[in-house]
């Protein structure tokens, strides 16, 4: 099955307290695939995401990692998980370790590498963020841009299907964003499929290979950036497109 | 004799005790804040056990029954003075059939009233210690938590690995003011016969009724010894702070520069 989805989402819903944050969300994300996900604030992008990786259980629809509904209570959540990497827009490195432990820690706990490989994996996925200088220092040291880098390092280090990015360069100033979309650009090239929710709509449409536009709860536009950015005659993306210039 | 005197005339005569004492004192406050802190990590995991939606109803009771009893200890032992526990505790050993008069260690001051004690405080600074641990791990970022679960860890490989270590980092000052209240409040544990340091001054008191001399002397050892520990808490902040390491997993050689 070479063309089966990676992940694929099936009528996917979530309230908080009989809220609906998501309704009937649907969508597939193809291997080798980048996907930008835009919209306004509290459309629901984040928690599209977490359901993703279980950080949030939806209350119906299906989610499909490769063709296994990963909502079924048989599934190994944690194995799931290491396959489906997340980057956070607050980095969230672990404060009691540098640099290379941030990277290693899982490798070790999870897939059961021992530390010389895991190491080495590190050090590899690190040259790829251009951060290979920074291994023994800790995060407090660290500038939110390097910090970010490594946070994809580390996503790196599990060899993931696919890595979920959730508003990676938010709380970056511009000159850390470029840094970050840099090495996210250069990942997609190199492959990875990647779930991009992002403001940077230079990145969804320069780099993203399709965009979903989402607008309170539901995906209401959908479609290659061309279609999105230029012959998209939605009235509420116009009017949000026009905003975020 | 002028105080002066009386205080000379105890150091001189019944120095022995107040060292006996002094010695006393120091290894209920260190043994019962270490092993306080100890148990009050599982206190502290144990009242924050997740009983999952989907576990079984076996698994539900005793995960349940586990919290209830971490919560009931913290409440009960927190809300008591240690004075009280430690009577019910020798009245209850007693009554069992265990007398620490009749434990013999062989070792000086080591006695089995000062097992005695040791039990009595640890367990006390048990609760202190959970919630202490608990309040930290309150106050890491649940974003590191969430990163460390994306990551595929599971939810103990997250708490030992990342919040603990981190939980108890941040609380070295809160632990360390429990440490110099254990100093001052092993003290009331006289009142089993623990020879620690008040008990000491009280019988060298009696001996020559040089009262105030007798309790100035501990009064100022005592407030040696919670100097000496505000000392030794300020070095440890510095080096953790200076150094910034933790709980490190293996260590890297420098390079050479
Ligand atoms: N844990 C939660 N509890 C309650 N409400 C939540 C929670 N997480 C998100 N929400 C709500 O769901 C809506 C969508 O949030 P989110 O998915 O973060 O949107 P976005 O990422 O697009 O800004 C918001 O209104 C938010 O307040
Ligand atoms: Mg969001």
């Amino acid at each position: 099955m070479e063309n089966q989805p990676i992940i694929e989402v099936k009528h996917l819903a979530k309230s908080f307290d009989g809220t609906a944050v998501l309704n009937d969300v649907s969508l597939q994300v193809k291997k080798g695939q980048c996907l930008a996900i835009i919209g306004p604030s509290g459309g629901g992008k984040s928690t599209l995401l977490r359901c993703l990786n279980k950080l949030e259980s939806p209350d119906s629809g299906e989610i499909l990692f490769k063709g296994e509904n990963i909502l079924s209570h048989t599934v190994n959540t944690n194995h799931i998980r290491s396959k489906l990497g997340m980057v956070f827009q607050s980095f969230n490195l672990f404060l009691n370790m540098n640099v290379i432990e941030n990277c290693t820690l899982a490798q070790i706990k999870v897939l059961h590498r021992s530390k010389e490989e895991a190491c080495q994996i590190a050090k590899k996925n690190l040259e790829a963020v251009g951060m290979l200088n920074k291994i023994e220092a800790r995060p407090s040291e660290l500038s939110g841009g390097q910090q970010q880098r490594i946070a994809i390092a580390r996503a790196l280090c599990m060899d993931p299907e696919a890595i979920l990015f959730d508003e990676p360069t938010s709380a970056l100033d511009p000159e850390m964003t470029v840094e970050v979309l840099q090495v996210m650009k250069d990942l997609a090239s190199k492959g990875l499929t990647m779930v991009v929710v992002t403001h940077e709509m230079s990145f969804a449409k320069n780099v993203a290979s399709e965009v979903i536009f989402m607008d309170k709860g539901v995906v209401a536009e959908q479609g290659t950036p061309e279609y999105i950015f230029e012959q998209c005659q939605n009235p509420r993306l116009k009017s949000f497109l026009g905003f975020s210039k | 004799m002028n105080l002066f005197e009386q205080v000379g005339y105890l150091l001189s005569n019944y120095w022995l005790w107040f060292l006996e004492g002094l010695a006393a004192t120091i290894i209920l406050s260190v043994v019962g804040t270490i092993g306080g802190l100890m148990i009050g990590i599982f206190l502290a995991l144990g009242s924050r056990i997740k009983i999952g939606k989907h576990d079984k109803w076996y698994n539900k009771t005793w995960k349940g029954f586990i919290r209830g009893f971490c919560y009931f200890y913290s409440t009960v032992i927190r809300g008591t003075p240690m004075m009280v526990q430690a009577m019910i505790f020798k009245y209850s050993c007693q009554g069992a059939g265990l007398n620490f008069n009749n434990v013999l260690t062989g070792i000086p001051v080591f006695d089995g009233w000062l097992i005695a004690g040791l039990v009595v405080i640890t367990l006390n600074t048990a609760a202190y210690m959970g919630e202490i641990v608990k309040s930290g791990l309150n106050g890491i970022s649940k974003g590191q938590i969430e990163a460390a679960r994306s990551l595929g860890m599971t939810r103990n490989q997250s708490m030992f690995s990342v919040a603990l270590p981190q939980a108890i980092k941040n609380s070295i000052p809160t632990i360390g003011s429990e440490w110099i209240v254990n100093i001052k409040d092993s003290s009331v544990l006289n009142v089993i016969g623990v020879t620690e340091l008040y008990f000491m001054s009280n019988q060298a008191a009696n001996k020559g009724y040089m009262f105030i001399a007798s309790y100035t002397i501990i009064a100022l050892i005592y407030l040696m010894l919670t100097l000496c520990t505000n000392g030794i808490l300020h070095i440890a902040k510095i080096k953790l702070d200076g150094k910034k390491v933790s709980f490190p997993l293996f260590h890297y050689q420098k390079k050479a520069s």
